[in-house]
């Protein structure tokens, strides 16, 4: 019984709910069942993600930290687009992803000299 | 949790900073970098401002053009200890209507580096923002924290503060962007109008007591009210105690002080000059603090010792005591006729 118990999946997820209209996207960071659709209602919303860079070139995200804090305690596991967004608050540790986009985009864009050392 | 061991070290840090630059700079400065603060909330500072507000129930209660539905007043019999106890509550309100803005010393910036990750360096175009919206924290001590596209994580600066606050925590009457009004050349136009109140009430809104733009506009109020001897319009409002105080704080209260006495107000001039000798124990008079007695003899002293425009102040005090000649003798030429 126990080892049954243990093999069950978390039942709660901390993940993204896409809101906002076509082409605007708006996120809700909600805890919910983790089978559930991202549509159904939540358990409890902590926050929200706005993707769309603002006039000062900002990302603005909110969260209610003391009930993520909670929900973590009460085995809910991040989704990965969130657990990267925790990283970069310096909540969590960065992702890994986080790094390997950022090395990819150096190498995409690099700079005047590596341009000239790609020509050449 | 890295932030929280980051901010740790920083903090600690921090004071040996601030030890540095209080060693560096001059006598001079140290002068001007008084606080303020200390002083305005000292109890015998607000009780002069207090009296030099000089509580008008009428201005109080004024009907102010702020858009609001305008009510019917209500007629009621009372009686004389009702009128009383109602009295009181009033004057109550009208206390709480007058309460000042706070005088303080301008807040530093906020230049904390949490973490710095080279390695995270171009993830992305745009900056991060992230506000800690847990319940239970105010607008000042809220955790807010940037992530630049470079890799450093640091905290947000009083601008972004200010405008993450307002989005998550809207205010009612303040914007995200201050408005133009505040803007030297829309200022301008308004201080021309004298529009004090409506500014300063505005200001009051808009921004926090000790942000830069707050004591810029107010500074630049001040000073227009004080340069063209208006202190009639701000008189019984919140703003006058602050007014008095900027400026016994900046050494220039002979104008309000020759507007008390030729307004036959000799108690609140001398509460001024009291105010003057809180603020500036430098100056010669603050000395003689208890020496002196007797409201003219006091102001003549400060017009000799401290006062810049002497020969303008005791031309007020002259034209006071002959306006007392006159009324007294007046008075005796009644108080004759009424015998006979």
């Amino acid at each position: 019984m126990s080892f049954r118990k243990s093999r069950t999946l978390p039942s709660m997820a901390i993940r993204f709910v896409r809101l906002g209209c076509t082409n605007r996207p708006f996120y809700h960071i909600v805890v919910m069942n983790i089978r559930a659709n991202q549509h159904e209602e939540p358990i409890e919303q902590v926050g929200s993600y706005d993707p769309l860079p603002n006039v000062n070139n900002e990302k603005l995200v909110a969260l209610n930290f003391d009930r993520i804090r909670y929900w973590m305690a009460n085995g809910a596991r991040f989704s990965k687009p969130l657990e990267e967004l925790l990283g970069l608050a310096g909540f969590l540790p960065l992702h890994p992803r986080t790094v390997l986009n950022a090395w990819r985009n150096r190498l995409n864009k690099p700079d005047e000299e590596g341009k000239n050392e790609n020509k050449e | 949790m890295l932030c929280r061991t980051c901010a740790f070290i920083f903090k600690r840090q921090l004071p040996s900073v601030v030890y540095l630059r209080k060693n560096l700079s001059g006598k001079e400065l140290q002068q001007d970098e008084r606080d303020p603060g200390k002083y305005f909330f000292d109890d015998k500072v607000q009780a002069l401002m207090k009296k030099l507000t000089r509580m008008d129930l009428e201005k109080v209660f004024r009907i102010r053009k702020e858009g609001q539905k305008l009510e019917t007043p209500e007629y009621k019999f009372m009686t004389t200890e009702d009128l009383e106890n109602e009295m009181e509550k009033m004057m109550e309100k009208a206390d709480r209507l007058l309460q000042m803005p706070p005088f303080v010393k301008e807040r530093e910036e906020i230049n904390t580096i949490l973490a710095n990750d080279k390695h995270i360096q171009g993830f992305e175009t745009s900056k991060f923002v992230f506000t800690d919206i847990s319940y239970g924290s105010s607008d000042r001590d809220r955790v807010i924290v940037v992530r630049e596209p470079n890799g450093i994580l640091r905290k947000a600066n009083w601008e972004e503060r200010n405008r993450m606050n307002q989005i998550y925590f809207e205010r009612i009457g303040r914007k995200i962007k201050p408005p133009p009004m505040f803007e030297d050349k829309y200022l301008r136009d308004l201080l021309e109008r004298k529009e004090y109140v409506f500014t300063l009430d505005r200001a009051c809104i808009q921004f926090e007591p000790d942000d830069r733009d707050f004591i810029r506009v107010r500074n630049a109020v001040y000073d227009h009210a004080n340069e063209n001897k208006e202190f009639e319009s701000l008189r019984s409002t919140r703003h006058f105690g602050p007014l008095a105080f900027y400026l016994a704080w900046k050494n220039q209260i002979d104008f309000l002080l020759i507007d008390l006495i030729d307004g036959d107000r000799l108690d609140e001039a001398v509460s001024l000059i009291e105010l003057y000798q809180v603020l500036q124990p430098s100056s010669k008079i603050a000395g003689k603090k208890d020496q002196i007695k007797g409201d003219i003899e006091i102001i003549k002293a400060y017009a000799e010792l401290s006062s810049l425009r002497r020969q303008d102040v005791e031309m007020a005090i002259k034209n006071y005591s002959q306006r007392q000649f006159h009324n007294i003798g007046e008075d005796d030429q009644a108080m004759a006729q009424l015998n006979s």
